[in-house]
């Protein structure tokens, strides 16, 4: 085969991940190129921080590898890899709450930590972000955790629908809900930043 | 159909979720309707803005550092499949029928033994080409039967001639 030709290239995601199933790692890594962009999205949307979503990110794919004995081949492989996410994310989530009652303190020996529901305090962050940005992620802060998680999947590109409701395990309508209501809170505090 | 209704579907047709007929009424509606085209506009110009927010600004590929750890990483054991939950109901019934065939087996051989005495013949009564008979209280009806009809042929065979002597006799009077 000529160099840098990519024998997966074109092949569907199903087929490469049954192929991991038995352990092939270059159709994993085939599968991390296709999705560490969005998986990253994903993980900035919910934490505000690049480094924890890279962290995060590669976490998640790591799960993937570990169960990969588990994959059944049914339903779409983004709902299947966004459904670990999901769980990876949640588990960050009930972490830094344990670790918040037991009164732990942040230091730089304790490799990353996320910073919920906040602002950054990087400072090269906060001086990238314009200020409607800084303010689409207060209004985000302020939703409940499954609205903001149903309005960050819908900004994961080519996740549809019905693939948000799988990854969240609840009916498509529901997301459509959430969806709503996470715009409805936007609208009303960028309100008066908006250019219209 | 009005505002309110176009109005909830506004979302669903910028991320491309409606159905034909969906998308289509909306269309027809905001072409119509100013207000909701205006509202429209908002939207798809708010959500643009927060995609664009929401994402990495650098997204790095790691795969080289992935890699390594997945050396360490064994696969997880493929889980058992769940055995069925048999309801309590359903043991009970299981449970009561395997004890009666237990006790049925264990009790065959007296059962068996039972069940010849019956049919055994008893002392003075009617002989089945059996053994010896034993005395019951009681006789079973096929075994009455069978004493009667002997008990008739015997009784035929003695008083019989008699009855065709006084036949004959009779006949020779006329």
């Amino acid at each position: 085969m000529p160099a840098g030709v990519n024998p997966f290239e074109g092949a569907a995601d199903t087929a490469l991940m049954l192929r991991v199933r038995w352990g092939d790692e270059h159709a994993f890594g085939e599968l991390y190129h296709r999705y560490h962009r969005r998986v990253m999205h994903f993980f900035y949307g919910m934490s505000r921080n690049t480094q924890v979503s890279e962290d995060l990110c590669q976490e998640t794919f790591l799960r993937v590898w570990k169960l990969r004995r588990k994959y059944a081949a049914t339903g779409s492989f983004p709902a299947y890899l966004f459904a670990f996410a999901r769980n990876v994310w949640l588990e960050q989530c009930r972490e830094i709450k344990k670790r918040q009652r037991m009164g732990a303190r942040q230091s730089a020996d304790d490799g990353w930590q996320l910073v919920p529901a906040s602002r950054s305090t990087r400072p090269d962050a906060v001086a990238v972000r314009s200020e409607i940005e800084e303010r689409i992620f207060d209004a985000l802060d302020e939703l409940p955790a499954e609205q903001r998680m149903a309005f960050v999947m819908r900004a994961v590109e080519g996740l549809s629908i019905e693939e948000i409701a799988s990854a969240m395990q609840c009916p498509v309508n529901t997301v459509r809900s959430r969806k709503l209501l996470a715009v409805k809170k936007l609208r009303v505090v960028l309100k008066g930043l908006l250019v219209l | 159909m009005d505002c309110s209704e176009i109005r909830a579907g506004f979302i669903g047709y910028i991320d491309e979720d409606l159905s034909d007929d969906e998308r289509l009424r909306v269309e027809l509606h905001v072409a119509q309707c100013y207000d909701c085209r205006e509202e429209l506009d908002e939207i798809g110009r708010l959500l643009e803005l927060s995609d664009a927010a929401l994402k990495h600004p650098c997204p790095v590929d790691r795969f080289e550092d992935l890699k390594v750890r997945l050396a360490d990483a064994e696969p997880a054991p493929i889980p058992m499949p769940p055995r069925p939950k048999l309801r309590v109901r359903e043991m009970l019934v299981r449970l009561a029928v395997a004890a009666i065939v237990i006790a049925l087996i264990a009790a065959s051989p007296f059962l068996i033994r039972g069940a010849k005495r019956l049919l055994a013949p008893t002392e003075g009564t009617a002989t089945l080409g059996s053994g010896a008979g034993v005395d019951l209280p009681f006789r079973l009806p096929f075994v009455e039967k069978k004493l009667k009809m002997e008990n008739e042929a015997a009784e035929w065979a003695t008083t019989g001639r008699d009855t065709e002597e006084e036949t004959d006799t009779s006949s020779s009077n006329w």
